[in-house]
């Protein structure tokens, strides 16, 4: 027993925050992509979170074919992150005050995005099941049901994750995208076609968090209100993980998972605040975040 | 012109005098105000995540609108709805509602599907004193929050509570209870509710597993829930965070551990949620439309609300039908719009519309009606896309609600006549 609870609880709550933890991360690494190059922080992040859920739903819907809605959902939705960059956002770069514009613009889309979603979709939330292969339960642990599906969203992190690391660090593209997180305007100057490297970077962060939205729409209401809480948890999470860096919101999604799932043990009424706490520590003791690079996000 | 004498001074203001005096008369009023009709003002939250409920309580507004207009009205007049979106926001939803009263000279409000709604809808009534009649939980029956002018046919936290506290009793589901919800008034409200029945039918009340308002990931929280090893768990959540726990409790496999009741369901949700998610566990509601099978009332309800929705009717619909209805025919019955004489026909007021009969209180207006517990279906078992439940049983009547004492009111007078 530890502080009341069983070590197989203990071993439960891990494993639920290593689950909570990839789904973050998932959705974390777009929005740091996207503050790590661009500066921009974006609001509009959890905006295609939620559109990949109603994608995904939509794919299933039409093709019963939920893998295939893996595919589709994030390609669809970095399609809808192009057209925002280059249609909106665009617009702004280089202009005075362009980041604190660059946030007005992209509040402003989430809160238009979700009453567009309403006016096709209808205001109910969309039912969108567990694929029957992956119900059911993988094991039993301490009484608990580790659910198959739970194992599968481990999987895809863990797949995803080297391939973004080698997109990152082994193509032209990343080596463009790593380099402009560290000097914008040299990248600029070196000749580099940095409108379309921010237009693929922006459309990489929208297919990740799309990508996160399909995968948690079994577990959760489908619904055009779904981005706004992932929203403020991957803000968190880049925080305390450190804004454009790779290694942040794998460290900073694991940490706030686990913390999130151990609080709900052990205090469960401060789980409404621990991470805010978490964030405000992590801000006055080492403020470009626990892998963030110098001079990246402390201003 | 021939000249002003004192004499015909004299006739012209007595000739004035005599026309005001005329039109002072009740007939006169009724002839000259004959064709204007009389505006019920509503407020719903057609923006924000309670947008569906929104338009079925409209849906139901208007029936019940179309219902009194047929019956010939109000004072032969014949009400007009005037409906304002509320935005889900307190101060959106008073700045309507005072619109409505001041501008649009509506003599009622009706609305507020949640708490906050309701507390800024109270305030604006009591301000400007007319009668509010909520659409959702009647939550502010407490001495001191209440505004006398404020009424509601749907359930109290504490009637939902203690229907489901004494079906589980009744059933013989076990002694050890506990609960999982939301941080947040609401639901602290249930807990209450619980623990006084717990203590009163010799139940073990464990306490809560708080999850934090609006999480969409109830998995955290649900071992810690299934650690107290607890006969029943209750489960207060609302909407979007219900979908996603009801999923997630489907998922952890708590319905095999321990009987899972929802506090209060509602038919949206368990569509959102899809087939077969609330399998096995019970649910408490004011109204199901499977009811229609037993009453009349619900079935003309019933295929009013189908024909002009083309799906079946949530439980807070039936509410708002009984709400409005309660109003309008109350000004019917007194023959006037005066707030002080249409609350005191609300006041002890019995009917009966779309279920049993039911009546509203005198000294505190909570609704004494049946509270439905109802258990979810497998998606094998329905028969059509809305047959989520099954109606197991009707809990109802005074031994569900807290008596008038215990809110601080006394039983013995009216409520208009002690607030």
């Amino acid at each position: 027993m530890l502080f009341g609870y069983p070590l197989d609880v203990w071993a439960t709550q891990l494993f639920i925050g290593l689950v909570n933890g990839c789904i973050l991360i998932l959705v974390a690494q777009g929005l740091s992509i996207v503050f790590g190059l661009m500066g921009i922080i974006n609001f509009a992040h959890g905006i295609f979170y939620m559109l990949g859920a109603y994608a995904g739903w939509v794919t299933v819907r039409a093709t019963g074919n939920f893998w295939l809605a893996l595919v589709v959902a994030p390609l669809a939705v970095a399609v809808v992150g192009m057209l925002v960059e280059v249609g909106v956002l665009r617009r702004i770069y280089g202009t005075r005050n362009a980041n604190f514009a660059g946030v007005l613009v992209t509040y402003g889309l989430a809160i238009m995005i979700p009453d567009v979603v309403r006016m096709i979709f209808g205001r109910p939330g969309k039912p969108f099941a567990v694929p029957s292969v992956l119900t059911g339960t993988l094991f039993t642990f301490g009484g608990t049901d580790i659910g198959s599906y739970r194992i599968f969203i481990i999987g895809v992190t863990a797949a995803l994750l080297p391939l973004l690391w080698l997109l990152l660090n082994r193509t032209n593209l990343g080596m463009v995208i790593r380099a402009g997180t560290s000097d914008n305007l040299m990248v600029q100057l070196l000749g580099i076609n940095v409108a379309r490297t921010w237009t693929v970077t922006y459309a990489l962060g929208a297919a990740l968090a799309a990508l996160g939205g399909v995968i948690t729409a079994p577990l959760i209401a489908v619904a055009p209100e779904m981005g706004g809480l992932i929203l403020i948890e991957c803000f968190i999470v880049t925080v305390v993980g450190g804004m454009g860096s790779f290694g942040g919101p794998i460290a900073g999604g694991l940490l706030i998972g686990t913390v999130l799932a151990i609080t709900g043990m052990l205090y469960d009424v401060l789980a409404d605040v621990v991470i805010y706490l978490l964030m405000a520590v992590v801000l006055l003791v080492r403020p470009r975040g626990l892998f963030g690079q110098e001079g990246v996000s402390e201003e | 012109m021939a000249p002003m004498t004192r004499r015909s001074i004299l006739k012209g203001m007595a000739t004035t005098a005599g026309f005001a005096g005329v039109a002072e008369f009740p007939f006169v009023n009724r002839v000259a105000l004959g064709d204007q009709p009389i505006k019920l003002g509503a407020l719903y939250p057609f923006t924000g995540p309670m947008a569906l409920e929104a338009q079925e309580m409209l849906a139901a507004t208007q029936i019940a609108v179309e219902d009194v207009n047929a019956g010939g009205g109000v004072l032969g007049r014949k009400v007009e709805l005037i409906t304002r979106d509320s935005e889900f926001k307190p101060e959106v939803m008073k700045r309507k509602a005072t619109e409505l009263v001041e501008v649009e000279k509506s003599p009622f409000l009706v609305g507020a599907l949640v708490g906050f709604e309701g507390i800024a809808l109270s305030e604006v009534g009591c301000k400007n004193e007319v009668v509010v009649g909520f659409y959702g939980q009647n939550f502010l029956t407490v001495k001191g929050k209440m505004c006398k002018y404020q009424y509601g046919t749907n359930l109290t936290p504490y009637q939902t509570a203690a229907a489901a506290a004494r079906f589980v009793h009744q059933q013989g589901f076990g002694k050890k209870w506990h609960m999982l919800a939301n941080n947040y008034s609401w639901p602290q409200m249930f807990e209450r509710a619980y623990a006084i029945v717990a203590k009163q039918v010799g139940a073990e009340w464990t306490g809560v597993t708080w999850a934090p308002l609006g999480t969409r990931d109830f998995l955290p929280f649900l071992p810690k829930a299934a650690a107290v090893k607890a006969d029943v768990i209750f489960v207060v959540t609302w909407a979007a965070d219900q979908v996603a726990c009801a999923k997630q409790i489907q998922e952890f496999g708590l319905r095999k551990q321990t009987q899972v009741i929802h506090g209060i369901t509602e038919l949206t949700f368990a569509e959102a949620a899809g087939k077969g998610v609330y399998e096995g566990t019970y649910s408490g509601t004011p109204w199901y439309w499977h009811l229609k099978d037993k009453y009349p009332g619900a079935k003309a309800y019933y295929d009013k609300h189908v024909a002009k929705r083309k799906r079946a009717p949530s439980g807070y619909a039936a509410s708002t039908y009984a709400t409005v209805r309660v109003l309008l025919d109350s000004a019917k019955e007194v023959k006037s719009l005066e707030t002080e004489k249409v609350i005191r026909a609300i006041e002890g007021r019995k009917f009966q519309y779309l279920k049993g009969p039911e009546y509203i209180r005198a000294c505190d207006h909570v609704d004494i009606q049946e509270v439905f517990l109802c258990k979810g279906k497998s998606a094998a078992a329905m028969k059509d896309e809305w047959d989520y439940f099954d109606i197991v049983q009707a809990v109802g009547g005074e031994e569900t609600a807290e008596t008038c004492e215990s809110e601080g009111f006394d039983p013995k007078k009216r409520l208009s006549d002690q607030a």
